[in-house]
């Protein structure tokens, strides 16, 4: 179980890589953004976006995903008050294989919760091409390791 | 955006888009799906943590602004095609901004989400088409805050002649 203490500035876990299906993207869209740039494909070639294309919101919740798979799963991560940025760069389109980085950029600890830290971090990933897809930077709290 | 063409955008009006309901099932299959950690996941360790019981992953709070924000527009277009109205073409979002989640949301929780335009401008960069800067806001049943961010769509301008 990775704590506070386990983070370190400059720390960086690789994220993916992840291949997006045209069904996860559809599922996703039907129940969260049905717009017929994330339902058809068809329709999808003729819009801004150039193909079938996952909602933003989908490709935020794989970063999310694939840094609870580098390490968030097995820290004692307590939640976040929020991310200051989330960045959609470039389509994420079906058949892309996702792959990046989750940069840990600053720890401290908290002043008022003695047994809480808290963890700023910068998460990128970028298709097969290396052309950046997604960014997103933000805070969570995490658990201290017990004195 | 809600049927409305750049020049139509008033900065200040509030868009009404209702109620999404949090459920156990639906706060599960989106952690278990995309944010499968402790505190989300398991009932005994969201009791030791900060939220006291088991909580909705933020972007599910997002996402279900999304869904709600769909809806809303795609009545609003109805309603302006019936009428007669020329639509515009809504574009991408380049991302978001500012993202909070003050409070947890919690099963059984209705969230009821609005959002308000902050801002609008003529793109240079892309004659025809302008940005539109939002924020988004969701208040659970107590009518406290949530889940706010910032967003930015693009959306097509009635003069849409070429430069």
């Amino acid at each position: 179980m990775l704590h506070f203490e386990d983070f370190r500035e400059g720390q960086t876990f690789p994220l993916g890589p992840h291949r997006i299906t045209e069904e996860a993207i559809i599922s996703f869209a039907r129940e969260f953004d049905p717009q017929p740039f994330h339902l058809d494909a068809e329709a999808a070639r003729h819009s801004l976006l150039g193909g079938l294309a996952a909602s933003g919101w989908h490709s935020t919740a794989m970063l999310m995903r694939l840094m609870c798979d580098a390490c968030l799963s097995r820290s004692s991560i307590l939640g976040s008050s929020g991310m200051d940025e989330v960045k959609w760069l470039a389509p994420v389109l079906a058949g892309d294989v996702l792959s990046g980085t989750f940069e840990i950029t600053a720890t401290r600890t908290s002043a008022s919760r003695p047994g809480i830290g808290i963890v700023n971090f910068t998460s990128r990933l970028a298709g097969s091409d290396g052309m950046a897809k997604v960014e997103m930077t933000g805070m969570f709290f995490v658990r201290r390791r017990a004195a | 955006m809600i049927g409305l063409f750049l020049e139509d955008m008033k900065i200040g009006t509030v868009i009404a888009q209702g109620t999404y309901a949090f459920t156990d099932e639906n706060i599960r299959a989106y952690s278990t799906a995309f944010a499968p950690v402790g505190f989300h996941m398991n009932a005994g360790e969201a009791a030791q943590g900060l939220f006291g019981k088991t909580a909705a992953a933020g972007f599910h709070t997002c996402s279900a602004w999304m869904a709600r924000f769909v809806a809303t527009n795609a009545k609003a277009r109805d309603a302006a095609q019936a009428a007669g109205m020329a639509l515009p073409d809504i574009g991408p979002s380049p991302g978001i901004s500012n993202i909070r989640w003050p409070r947890p949301v919690h099963a059984g929780d209705g969230i009821v989400y609005r959002s308000t335009i902050i801002a609008t401008r003529a793109l240079t960069s892309r004659p025809g088409w302008g940005m539109v800067t939002f924020r988004a806001e969701g208040h659970n049943p107590a009518g406290a805050l949530v889940m706010s961010f910032e967003g930015r769509v693009l959306v097509q301008a009635r003069g849409a002649t070429p430069a």
